[in-house]
């Protein structure tokens, strides 16, 4: 079954819209929102609602409905 | 500091703290331990210092041009507390054995560097507090041995950049979100960092942030964000 999902990136606040399956994990969701802006090259993960999401489980199993909207954000890995 | 109920000086005196890198947070991070109190410190960092460090590192100076981070910063730390014992090491974290310290804080530059003090202190069950950053924002993580660690949350984009060195020193490529980091970002972050350290030195670990605190120095916003154990991990999983 797929739904639509909304990705909004929190370093510009831009927004895509995407269709994916109840299956796909939140990892190729990821990697597919890093392609689509891709000249931001830095470690990211995703947030949805206060809780950050593991990379393996699928958009089911987040509890993700159609509609709904996940938040790209980046992770500092400086020092 | 002592008249905080919670606050145990003997505890911090003798707490065995192990940082990894004296960079611009290491730099930050030290200064805050030394004067919260704590006199047992190592500090492990392979890199030498830099004319363009002076100006985010409180404990170089610039007859340290050329001198070694955890060297340069074991000859200044004492003038903020004669009685801290700081330890240098001059060798990478992956040639060291990490076992003996009641912490370790990651002040670290790369992804790759990060996993391998998480797993360690997963090995070891010795608590790990991680900060990050890049220009304007930060993240500081509490790794306890039976919670998530930082591995729970990586991802395909955290492999793509696994061995990429996050420098203090802006480098050619010129990105407004890893844009070489900032003093005050490394203040705030080293301030939380040392904060949550003294938690667990004075038994106090279940106070400490759960999850990940990500700091946005921008919009000035501290956002908690939940982290689960992720069954899948490998330093949580069967095979462990």
């Amino acid at each position: 079954m797929t739904m639509n999902l909304k990705i909004r990136n929190s370093v510009d606040n831009s927004v895509i819209s995407t269709e994916v399956e109840e299956g796909d994990s939140i990892g190729d969701l990821l990697l597919y929102a890093a392609e689509y802006w891709s000249n931001q090259k830095y470690a990211m993960v995703m947030k949805v609602g206060s809780r950050l999401v593991p990379p393996n489980l699928s958009v089911s199993e987040t509890g993700l409905k159609d509609g709904d909207t996940v938040i790209l954000v980046p992770d500092p890995q400086g020092g | 500091m002592e008249r905080t109920e919670w606050i145990d000086m003997d505890r911090i005196h003798g707490f065995r703290v192990f940082v990894a890198g004296a960079g611009a947070l290491g730099n930050e991070v030290l200064k805050d331990l030394a004067l919260a109190g704590f006199r047992d410190i190592t500090v492990a960092d392979p890199d030498t210092v830099e004319e363009s460090n002076l100006s985010r590192c409180v404990l170089f100076r610039p007859g340290h041009i050329g001198m070694n981070k955890a060297a340069a910063v074991a000859e200044t730390l004492p003038e903020l507390d004669p009685d801290c014992t700081l330890t240098p090491i001059t060798d990478r974290i992956q040639n060291l054995d990490l076992e003996g310290y009641d912490v370790y804080i990651g002040c670290l530059d790369s992804i790759s560097a990060r996993l391998h003090l998480n797993s360690h202190a997963m090995y070891y069950r010795i608590p790990y507090v991680d900060g990050a950053t890049d220009a304007f924002r930060g993240k500081v993580q509490v790794v306890l041995p039976d919670g998530p660690c930082m591995e729970c949350s990586m991802n395909g984009t955290h492999i793509r950049e696994l061995h990429r060195t996050f420098s203090c020193i802006p480098g050619e490529e010129i990105d407004p979100v890893i844009l070489s980091s900032g003093i005050t970002t490394s203040s705030v972050i080293a301030a939380i960092c040392v904060r949550e350290v003294l938690k667990i030195a004075c038994g106090i670990e279940d106070r400490c942030v759960r999850g990940v605190s990500y700091y946005d120095g921008m919009e000035g916003t501290m956002d908690i964000v939940s982290l689960e154990t992720n069954p899948r991990c490998p330093n949580h999983g069967e095979s462990v």
